[in-house]
């Protein structure tokens, strides 16, 4: 989607299939992998047939779910790992929100949101966003405690409600949505 | 210059196009923006389009059969009386779409996203759909007959004289939905939600509503 501007695959894969998502520069062809849940066959051959340069991977936070491909994407690329303060022991960044981070000639501003995990941080590209499990089409992800789940609303209402409307969400789990349908009908935002 | 010019497409762009009583057949699409097309009494079969763009497409009287959509971006568009047989939709947005008078057979869809999209006189049959939203949806006057689905949701929606009928609803999502004379009849609800959901003259028939995951805060029900 908004090929123009991106190399852009999402694979759902992993024992507890998750949504995992490359995208790469079309000039450089310098990418990243955002929640590597798993390793597939498929992913290497996109990889091959885009001559994509995997440098990076994103983690939106770090449940088993989202990280258990990371083994097996190391094995096989030189990777730099980037993730919220005390979510991916393997990672080499440590991000807080507000970093920008640059893959090839894309861009990528970082949001802090915790709740759902507290070191969740969110990622947006280019009118795309990647909240992990922050933020699902007409749901959220789940927390321990009332507090958490509060403070996750407001970090949603607060950073990702605020960017445009059109703005395609990518969540962690299950079907993509927009930043539109999640503001005015997620009832869990209402 | 007609769209079956462009059988192989690679990061390519169309012009907006108007077909008129055309039918297009094997069309393979990918990486393309086809926004701006309009259909009038035509037809699109055995087509793979990946990758591409559609906004504010128009299609009137219209058969789709056997088209696959692949991670497309299908956003604004209005559909008149068409009918869409085997649709194929994989990860793949019709966001604000407006359907009237369309028949849906033999859907399959996983991963994509129906939200925000207004339904009208619409019928969907023996479609199999897996965690699918069409959240925020309108629905007036349509038919759901032997669907099958899996954690398909449709939080916030809201339903006016539509009728399920011998649809398994497997973990459906109906949080805070809202159904005005709807009618259930012969459907599996097991594990779904109805969380908030409100109900007005709305009838249950050979539906267990009892194997449903939660309906706590629903309203309107005589259980």
């Amino acid at each position: 989607m908004r090929t123009k501007q991106l190399i852009f695959r999402r694979f759902t894969v992993g024992r507890y299939p998750i949504n995992g998502y490359l995208l790469a520069d079309p000039e450089t062809h310098i990418g990243v992998f955002i929640d590597p849940g798993g390793y597939h066959d498929i992913i290497g051959q996109f990889i091959d047939d885009q001559k994509i340069q995997l440098r990076d991977i994103f983690f939106t936070h770090g449940h088993w779910d989202h990280v258990e491909g990371l083994e097996e994407f190391s094995r096989r690329y030189s990777l730099q790992c980037y993730a919220g303060k005390d979510e991916v022991r393997a990672a080499s960044y440590i991000l807080n929100g507000g970093e920008t981070l640059e893959v090839g000639k894309l861009k990528f501003e970082t949001f802090s949101t915790p709740g759902h995990t507290p070191g969740g941080i969110s990622f947006y590209c280019q009118g795309n966003l990647f909240p992990g499990d922050t933020l699902f089409c007409g749901s959220m992800g789940g927390t321990d405690a009332i507090e958490k789940a509060q403070l996750q609303v407001r970090q949603v209402k607060e950073h990702l409600f605020t960017l445009p409307d059109q703005t395609l969400v990518y969540p962690g789990h299950g079907p993509i949505s927009t930043i539109a349908a999640e503001k005015y009908y997620n009832p869990f935002f209402q | 210059m007609t769209l079956a010019d462009h059988q192989q497409l690679y990061q390519q762009d169309l012009p907006s196009q108007s077909l008129f009583q055309q039918k297009i057949t094997g069309l393979h699409a990918v990486g393309g923006d086809l926004s701006g097309w309009q259909m009038l009494e035509s037809g699109l079969e055995q087509a793979t389009i990946m990758d591409c763009q559609f906004n504010h497409c128009r299609a009137k009287k219209c058969q789709f059969d056997t088209l696959h959509l692949v991670q497309s971006q299908i956003s604004s568009c209005s559909y008149i009386n068409s009918r869409f047989e085997k649709l194929n939709s994989d990860s793949s947005s019709h966001a604000g779409s407006n359907f009237a008078s369309c028949q849906f057979e033999n859907t399959k869809s996983e991963l994509s996203d129906f939200g925000l999209c207004g339904f009208q006189d619409c019928q969907w049959e023996n479609s199999k759909l897996s965690e699918v939203s069409f959240h925020g949806s309108v629905w007036y006057d349509c038919v759901f007959k032997n669907e099958n689905y899996n954690f398909v949701r449709f939080p916030s929606s809201v339903f006016y004289n539509v009728v399920f009928d011998g649809c398994t609803l497997k973990k459906a999502i109906f949080r805070k939905a809202r159904f005005y004379e709807c009618r259930f009849k012969e459907c599996d609800v097991t594990d779904s939600v109805f969380h908030n959901a409100e109900f007005y003259k709305t009838t249950f028939v050979s539906t267990d509503l009892s194997e449903a995951a939660n309906l706590e805060g629903a309203k309107g029900l005589a259980l």
